[in-house]
């Protein structure tokens, strides 16, 4: 298994444009984390992340956008080590975490504390079949938890957080399972919220929610970059224009284009980006 | 060339109708599938009913039936008088004391001497041997009124009562039959006997009428003991040679703490294997070849665990034959069901589930024990409980670890280990057993038909204990999956 790459297109398939990176910018504000030629290769050999290198700003919304297969989401996983779960995925390179310089998927480091500071809502939503109670705070009894009064108030503010507390709050001891699809995912972040993490990590958080879930969820996440960092994949290129400070555009496992979201998506440098946005392929 | 309308239509017909003949013809094996399916279910259904209806038939009543035991030393024949011991109140000329009520009694007369038609409907005194299935084999019998006044009359105890039916003996010409209901007969207590009176109210009891030619009066015994009888039915009688009063509870007892045993063995390590492998064990060829190597133990005939368990643990490990030997053999049979079905209901939680609480920073094992175990529990009691339906039906192996046929206690008052029972609370886990299973094979072997309807009535037991647990199965799962939509 190499891992060198090369910045030319393979054999380019008719109707796909060749692809040349454009290299990250320097962005001006404070750094969290920092993804420095990264690479990946799935257990089976498969080379899902070519040469990965951007910046993650510090309380805003990063998005990776681009078409199904470009390797969004196996970046965003690497971020808390979900792929330390399946045998034989392979991390080459490092993300560096701030403040302390950590190399996030540096093999000597325990993927349980990566994964206690940074937390991850799934695209489709999947609350334990316990109480609501109960889902939000799992996280906190991994941790040991046991002060009542604590993990009491701990979960009713990630509740409020995820603007779900209102719609919940007199029946938290029924099943996470009984609520709607939009509720669930909110119950799904208020989860990942209620241990305090430092990233909050979103895999195409609406793809399976109606319109009006979608919007409440957009919200949050806008409201929520006040205290956390967060990145998210889309599909949805509006959703990304519309909540995203950064815009990552990835294809075939390769960053194509990184920028403020605004130039993104008005004045893409890279013809790609600007392809792929008007829908030319995708 | 050109085709006119005409032509083009009928073309258009005849493919038509082609295609229809193709669709018929594909369509054949729906039709067949549906019939021979519906055959098979009524086919299936009605060998189930006639199995169940044979097993009813057969051991349905003997399920039913009590008997007496009749207390050591009673020989059968000596008129002694069954029936529930009461207190009387005084009447006439006695004093308050005890009296028996005999339960329905069958008159036997030869016919042509006594007839007892004419007497039907009145009241009557019958002098003659009780004998032991509780008939009286008449010497003399005459009517006397309601208000009888005492007369003395010597010898065997006489009985008052009224006969309601008389038909021919079916078997015997010569024999009529009478269904006689007797009156209670005051009993004088003797001097000495082994139960108090007071202590016999309401039990059902022999009443030895003592020497013969003792003067008495009609309507009162003058007993020389009064004794107990034990009544029992099938499933709480202990093994006999008397097919009359044997019943399955040594068996019953058995199969319950086999079973216990082999649970207590098998469930724990049965999971705990299960979640090993799915969970923890890394995934290439050797964890493949155990899993497969689980598979097949599963569909190892049952009489190859019995002849290791013989060898392993009666021979070599020195157990004996004992109710550790049998649950350690039925364990090693069941636990890859239990490892199988332990890995069937984890892997049918979704991954997403796993992954939800990984990402929250929970450890594997907080991961097992908060979500895996809970949200599977219902698939692995399941599978665990029919295992163990499957444990309690096996006969082959206990045959081989030594499982007794004619025991006549439990496990718990062994008579071989008695002395230790008191000091170890698990000394019952050395004793002789007996199976249900094992008993119903051995019944059926014996020649008399009333074994016979021991070993269908064993049947029924088996097969209602299995149900039942099946049934507890099928609830659990209910309960447990009721929250869990996946």
């Amino acid at each position: 298994m190499t891992t060198t790459t090369t910045d030319t297109a393979p054999a380019a398939k008719s109707s796909k444009p060749a692809y040349t990176p454009t290299p990250a910018v320097k962005i001006n504000d404070p750094l969290k984390a920092s993804v420095n030629k990264f690479n990946f290769y799935y257990g089976n050999g498969f080379h899902a992340l070519q040469d990965i290198s951007m910046p993650i700003a510090e309380y805003k919304v990063t998005a990776l956008i681009g078409p199904s297969g470009c390797g969004k989401s196996t970046l965003l996983r690497s971020f808390n080590r979900m792929h330390d779960l399946y045998a034989k995925n392979k991390y080459v390179g490092d993300i560096t975490l701030m403040p302390e310089n950590i190399n996030l998927v540096g093999p000597e480091l325990d993927p349980i504390e990566i994964r206690m500071r940074v937390s991850m809502v799934f695209q489709k939503p999947n609350p334990f079949p316990k109480s609501i109670f109960e889902n939000v705070a799992f996280g906190l009894r991994v941790r040991g938890e046991s002060n009542a009064s604590y993990v009491n108030e701990r979960v009713e503010t990630a509740l409020r957080g995820a603007a779900l507390w209102d719609e919940v709050k007199d029946k938290l001891d029924h099943s996470g399972m009984a609520l709607s699809g939009g509720q669930q995912q909110r119950l799904c972040i208020a989860r990942a919220l209620a241990t305090d993490p430092e990233i909050l990590l979103f895999d195409e958080p609406t793809a399976a929610l109606d319109p009006i879930s979608t919007a409440k969820v957009e919200e949050l996440v806008i409201e929520l970059k006040k205290t956390v960092t967060i990145i998210i994949v889309t599909h949805n290129m509006q959703q990304g224009a519309r909540i995203a400070d950064y815009t990552a555009f990835m294809y075939l496992g390769k960053l194509i284009e990184f920028d403020e979201t605004n130039k993104i998506f008005t004045t893409p440098s890279n013809p790609m980006t600007e392809q792929y946005l008007t829908g030319r392929f995708g | 060339m050109a085709d006119t309308p005409q032509q083009l239509r009928k073309s258009t017909d005849a493919k038509i109708a082609s295609l229809r003949t193709l669709i018929a013809k594909r369509k054949r094996f729906d039709v067949m599938f549906n019939v021979l399916g519906f055959g098979l279910i009524v086919l299936s259904l009605s060998v189930l009913g006639a199995l169940g209806a044979k097993l009813i038939y057969d051991g349905g009543g003997r399920l039913l039936e009590t008997f007496e035991i009749t207390p050591w030393g009673l020989a059968p024949g000596n008129r002694d008088v069954v029936g529930d011991f009461e207190k009387a109140p005084a009447q006439g000329k006695l004093p308050a004391g005890y009296q028996v009520t005999p339960k329905m009694m069958t008159l036997k007369t030869v016919y042509g001497t006594i007839d007892p038609t004419p007497l039907i409907g009145q009241r009557v005194a019958v002098k003659g041997d009780i004998t032991k299935d509780g008939a009286i084999s008449v010497d003399a019998m005459r009517a006397i009124p309601d208000s009888a006044p005492g007369e003395e009359i010597s010898g065997e105890p006489t009985v008052i009562g009224k006969i309601k039916r008389v038909r021919p003996d079916p078997k015997d010409r010569n024999l009529v039959h009478a269904d006689f209901y007797p009156e209670p007969i005051r009993v004088i207590m003797p001097e000495k006997n082994d139960y108090a009176a007071d202590d016999l109210v309401g039990e059902r009891v022999a009443v030895d009428p003592g020497r013969r030619g003792r003067k008495a009066e009609i309507g009162v015994i003058e007993a020389k003991s009064v004794t107990p009888l034990k009544v029992e039915n099938f499933l709480s009688g202990m093994l006999s040679t008397n097919p009359q009063e044997s019943g399955m509870f040594p068996a019953l007892v058995g199969t319950l703490l086999v079973c216990i045993v082999t649970a207590l063995l098998t469930i724990p390590m049965g999971v705990a294997a299960g979640i090993y492998l799915e969970e923890y064990a890394p995934k290439n060829w050797f964890t493949n070849l155990i899993e497969i190597n689980i598979a097949n133990l599963a569909g190892v005939p049952s009489i190859i665990w019995g002849l290791l368990g013989l060898g392993l643990f009666v021979i070599s490990m020195g157990l004996g034959e004992s109710v550790m030997t049998a649950g350690l053999t039925l364990g090693l049979l069941v636990l890859p069901i239990i490892i199988i079905a332990t890995r069937e209901a984890i892997r049918a939680i979704p991954n997403t589930i796993r992954e939800a609480s990984i990402g929250l920073g929970a450890t594997k094992w907080q991961t097992v024990r908060y979500h895996v175990l809970p949200y599977s529990t219902g698939g692995i009691l399941t599978g665990a409980i029919i295992a163990m339906s499957r444990a309690v039906g096996e006969t082959a192996p206990l045959v081989l670890v030594g499982a007794a046929i004619s025991i006549n206690f439990t496990p718990f008052n062994d008579p071989n280990i008695a002395t230790q029972t008191t000091l170890n609370p698990l000394s019952w886990l050395n004793s002789q057993f007996t199976v249900m299973p094992m008993m119903t094979y051995h019944w059926v072997g014996q020649p008399e038909h009333e074994f016979h309807r021991l070993a269908a009535a064993g049947s029924i037991v088996l097969v209602a204990f299995t149900l039942a647990m099946n049934a507890v199965a099928i609830y659990l799962r209910y309960r447990l999956r009721r929250n869990i939509k996946w």
